[in-house]
């Protein structure tokens, strides 16, 4: 099985590197599409098929908590699993980014074995917004 | 002649062989690949590209909904849902129905014979391939208002409805607008046992009338739907009191079914010459058309759904080119017709 990923952050860099950690991480990453903000990430979203999207939360045009609400509010994009990968580490944030629909958040810097792991635990939790 | 290509989706491998053998004698279908999962499943239809899909419903790790919604947004295509008889299986079907597959199939094993896997496998296959998709409805089931109530008749008149693939949602579109006082209904779908029985309940559940899976011997009166049950012909007969009851019986296959439609007309046109209306609705093959045009020579009022609004147009197409069908008509005009067929027949 491959997978097929999103990453939504403005930052060439970040992506670039969200790139390479899922590449040296073990798993098998097909299609690994790039989104530069929330409206970018939601028009990729409509023609292509991914099993996950990892996002950053502070971006220009829409940012990742309006990508997450317009996601939550789709029949068919609200049961893609999404990870927010943030520098945020605010209990706050964390807890309303999860309430809003976000299967796991990851804290910027991170150990690459962290995002893998809690990317593999956002894919496996099954789909329960049916 | 192209093959038809089609993808295997189950978890279990047993289920995948039982399938992919099921079909290797047929010249025109293919098994391009299976898949024991959603995961692999969306990457073999991006690169092998099938024509018709087998979901398993009920898989691990991504559920079959979920999936068949996703599928029917990035890559819609036909599908023929293989489920198990259990509760939870069948109110499956039923939401996948709606999310746009066109076809079910009872899980070989069990009651369900490989044998008869063979014989329904294929021709299920086959009419999903020619299905024409629905753009499917994704939001929730929303009742229609309740329809007017329908002409007043003296005496005893029947309705007869038969539909096969894409059946399911357009019994569902014509009963749910039909008032609680129509006069009694009976309906053959070639549909799996088991099925039925949900398919009548559900119905029971949205719409105006009572719906009801025909047990033999229930008698028909205003108000009330038949089914008949999968794996059995359902006919109409005379009970010794005048009122009316049908007869669910066993009985070889008619137009390679049972139930058959042509087997429930035929019995209609018999007893109630032209006290009926006749409607044939979506479906593959030719069932129904004989028994259409019998009930017409009888008198009835007959109704074919239209080609464009059928998801596959063969048994209304068979009807019409016999001259059967009186009437030629889109889904949603379909319960008027029959009232206004109904309230000439009250004149």
């Amino acid at each position: 099985m491959e997978l097929h990923v999103l990453i939504v952050d403005d930052s060439p860099a970040m992506r670039n590197f969200i790139r390479r950690v899922l590449d040296l991480s073990g798993l098998e990453v097909g299609l690994c599409l790039e989104a530069s903000n929330g409206e970018e990430a939601l028009r990729v979203l409509e023609d292509h098929w991914v099993d996950a999207v990892l996002t950053d939360i502070n971006m220009p045009e829409m940012d990742g908590e309006e990508l997450l609400r317009q996601m939550s509010a789709h029949p068919v994009l609200r049961s893609i699993p999404v990870l927010v990968v943030s520098t945020d580490r605010t209990e706050a944030r964390i807890q309303k980014m999860l309430t809003l629909g976000a299967r796991g958040y990851v804290t910027k810097p991170f150990a690459p074995e962290t995002l893998r792991d809690e990317l593999v635990q956002s894919l496996g939790g099954g789909d329960g917004s049916n | 002649m192209r093959k038809t290509r089609v993808l295997i989706v189950d978890d279990s491998a047993i289920v995948r062989k039982l399938l992919a053998d099921a079909l290797s004698g047929e010249d025109d279908l293919e098994v391009v690949g299976t898949a024991p999962d959603p995961f692999v499943a969306r990457d073999k239809i991006l690169t092998l590209k099938p024509d018709v899909l087998t979901l398993d419903i009920e898989m691990p790790r991504m559920d079959g909904l979920t999936f068949l919604k996703k599928l029917m947004h990035y890559q819609p295509m036909p599908v023929v849902v293989i489920s198990s008889l259990g509760q939870a299986g069948c109110q499956t079907t039923f939401e996948a129905m709606r999310l746009g597959a066109v076809e079910v199939l009872a899980k070989p094993g069990g009651p369900y014979s490989v044998g008869e896997l063979r014989m329904d496998l294929a021709a299920k296959i086959r009419a999903a391939a020619a299905a024409r998709l629905r753009k499917a409805p994704i939001e929730p089931l929303v009742k229609p208002d309740p329809p007017p109530p329908a002409p007043i008749l003296g005496g005893s008149t029947v309705i007869a409805i038969g539909a096969s693939t894409g059946g399911t949602e357009a019994i569902q579109e014509v009963l749910m607008r039909l008032p609680a006082n129509c006069p009694g209904i009976v309906v053959t779908q070639h549909i799996p046992a088991v099925f039925s029985l949900h398919f009548a309940n559900r119905l029971n559940e949205i719409c105006p009338m009572e719906v009801k899976e025909a047990r033999n011997g229930d008698t028909l009166a205003t108000g009330r739907v038949l089914i008949a049950p999968g794996n059995f012909h359902m006919l109409l007969r005379k009970s010794a009191s005048g009122g009316l009851h049908v007869s669910v019986q066993d009985g070889p296959r008619v137009c390679y079914q049972r139930p058959s439609v042509d087997v429930m007309f035929s019995s209609v046109a018999e007893l109630m010459g032209p006290r009926a209306v006749g409607v044939i609705l979506t479906g593959m093959g030719a069932d129904g058309a004989r028994g259409l045009l019998k009930m017409k020579e009888a008198g009835a009022r007959t109704i074919a759904q239209d080609e464009a609004s059928c998801v596959v147009f063969g048994m209304p197409k068979e009807a019409i080119r016999m001259g059967a069908a009186d009437q030629v008509t889109p889904l949603t005009r379909v319960p008027a017709a029959i009232l206004s067929q109904l309230a000439r027949i009250a004149r």
